[in-house]
């Protein structure tokens, strides 16, 4: 997993939670550069995913909630680095329905280590659409924060329903939404 | 130190080790950025010489085409201008000796001034003919080599040996060079290449020939060499003469193009030498410093 995410993760915490909240997190787990993430750099996606399960413990959030947090900030975060994917859409379903087919390509030729979850989409009209995520590392909640963070962006209310999730047993999860 | 304090002396520790290591991944991408643009450099420059050859032998094939129709339209006139002088000839020497007997017959009746005139044109004509036929030998002489760069079909070829081909063609065209003028051979062992050994012989001869001319004052080293590359036997001839001007070293090997003093030279050897090297499948190709010398390679396939 790129390093930008682990970073973006470090500052949302340091940010919202404090420096200490963030050492005790990183103190959980076995990470491989002891949580000196670099932005440039690749790291294992487990290391996320046993972050996420810290900072639940730590933090006593749940997961779920966290990651929808996490998501939202990492849109904006991406949005910061890569502008012109997001631009060139004037409306938020044509954007999440590029997702999958436009960004996620452009990501593997930036970064050619990169690991992007599948993603496809039924695209109904500009007001709704379902999404398909599949990845073996399984972090949907955070494409629900993502797609949350892409609908503030593009100022809209959108309704989202996992109606089928990896987590309960499903091949891929889908996310079902509509503008409200 | 107070929790908050050691905190931020983790936290610190932890950017620390981060920055070390962001350092190290900019270094990391500054040379293989750096390599990239040496290949890049190197690429755009292989393309460059790659679009300059092939735009030579485009040239040289159109020059070829335009070369073979003419020398076939000059073909048919040359060659009933020949049988017609060779006739005419035949006719002058019949009408020489009818003159003659005329001559003696009514002696007195050819008054001075006739005499004068038959003595100037029986003297004059027989070398009128000589020039014509030199002239004559001269334009099928261009017309041949011509074909030769011109043509596409490969003559007898059968496997030869390289090495002694030169070592052949440098005991014909010796006494041609300047006496003071010093041949250095680096051949090394050569397999045998399927070739016209009396053409490459033809291409050696003239580039000998061109170094020996290179230089303005007796004295100048000539170098051949032989070497395998690959599949592929490379000839090298060189000199240490005052190089070709950059402005006439594309022009090489175009047709009648010569840098020497009007009547010294066809400017047909290079083209020549060119038309056949590219029959044999082959590639010769031109090296030039102004002030340190000259060097064509000859690259012949083996197979």
């Amino acid at each position: 997993m790129k390093g930008m995410v682990f970073t973006s993760l470090a500052d949302l915490v340091e940010d919202e939670f404090g420096i200490a909240a963030w050492n005790r997190a990183l103190a959980r787990i076995d990470s491989v550069v002891d949580g000196a993430y670099v932005f440039a750099d690749t790291y294992p996606a487990s290391e996320m995913l046993e972050l996420v399960s810290a900072l639940e413990q730590e933090l006593d959030t749940p997961a779920d909630a966290l990651l929808d947090l996490f998501g939202q900030k990492l849109f904006f975060d991406l949005y910061r680095l890569y502008p012109e994917l997001v631009d060139c859409h004037k409306e938020l379903i044509p954007f999440l329905a590029s997702v999958g087919s436009d960004i996620h390509e452009e990501m593997k030729v930036l970064h050619v280590d990169a690991e992007v979850p599948d993603m496809s989409c039924e695209f109904y009209d500009r007001n709704r659409m379902t999404m398909y995520y599949d990845s073996p590392r399984k972090m949907c909640l955070l494409a629900e924060g993502l797609v949350r963070g892409a609908a503030q962006h593009f100022n809209r209310k959108i309704g989202l329903v996992h109606s089928e999730c990896m987590h309960r047993g499903a091949t891929r999860c889908k996310f079902e939404m509509q503008l409200l | 130190m107070s929790e908050t304090d050691n905190d931020y002396k983790i936290a610190y520790q932890r950017e620390k080790k981060a920055r070390k290591r962001a350092e190290e991944i900019i270094e990391e991408r500054n040379r293989e950025m750096y390599h990239l643009r040496q290949d890049l450099s190197e690429a755009r420059e292989q393309l460059q010489s790659n679009e300059e050859t092939l735009l030579q032998a485009d040239k040289l094939k159109s020059m070829g085409q335009l070369a073979s129709g003419i020398t076939h339209e000059i073909n048919n006139p040359l060659a009933y201008i020949t049988s017609n002088v060779h006739q005419l000839n035949e006719f002058y020497a019949t009408l020489t000796r009818f003159i003659a007997q005329q001559r003696l017959a009514h002696e007195e009746e050819v008054d001075d001034e006739m005499r004068k005139d038959l003595a100037i044109i029986m003297e004059d004509t027989p070398e009128i003919f000589s020039e014509i036929d030199e002239g004559l030998a001269r334009i099928s002489n261009i017309v041949s080599n011509v074909k030769r760069f011109a043509r596409k079909h490969a003559r007898h070829r059968a496997l030869s040996d390289i090495n002694q081909e030169i070592r052949a063609t440098l005991k014909l065209v010796e006494k041609q060079l300047k006496p003071e003028t010093r041949i250095t051979l680096k051949l090394e062992n050569l397999p045998l290449v399927s070739c016209n050994v009396s053409e490459i012989g033809q291409v050696v001869i003239n580039l000998v020939m061109n170094a020996d001319q290179a230089y303005p004052e007796p004295g100048g080293e000539i170098v051949i060499s032989t070497r395998t590359e690959g599949r592929c036997v490379i000839i090298g001839v060189s000199d240490k003469g005052p190089g070709i001007p950059e402005d006439a070293i594309d022009n090489i090997f175009d047709p009648f193009f010569t840098t020497k003093p009007v009547g010294e030279g066809t400017g047909l050897g290079l083209s020549v030498s060119y038309g056949i090297v590219e029959d044999h499948g082959g590639k010769i190709s031109v090296a030039s410093e102004l002030g340190a010398g000259t060097t064509f390679t000859i690259v012949l396939p083996i197979d």
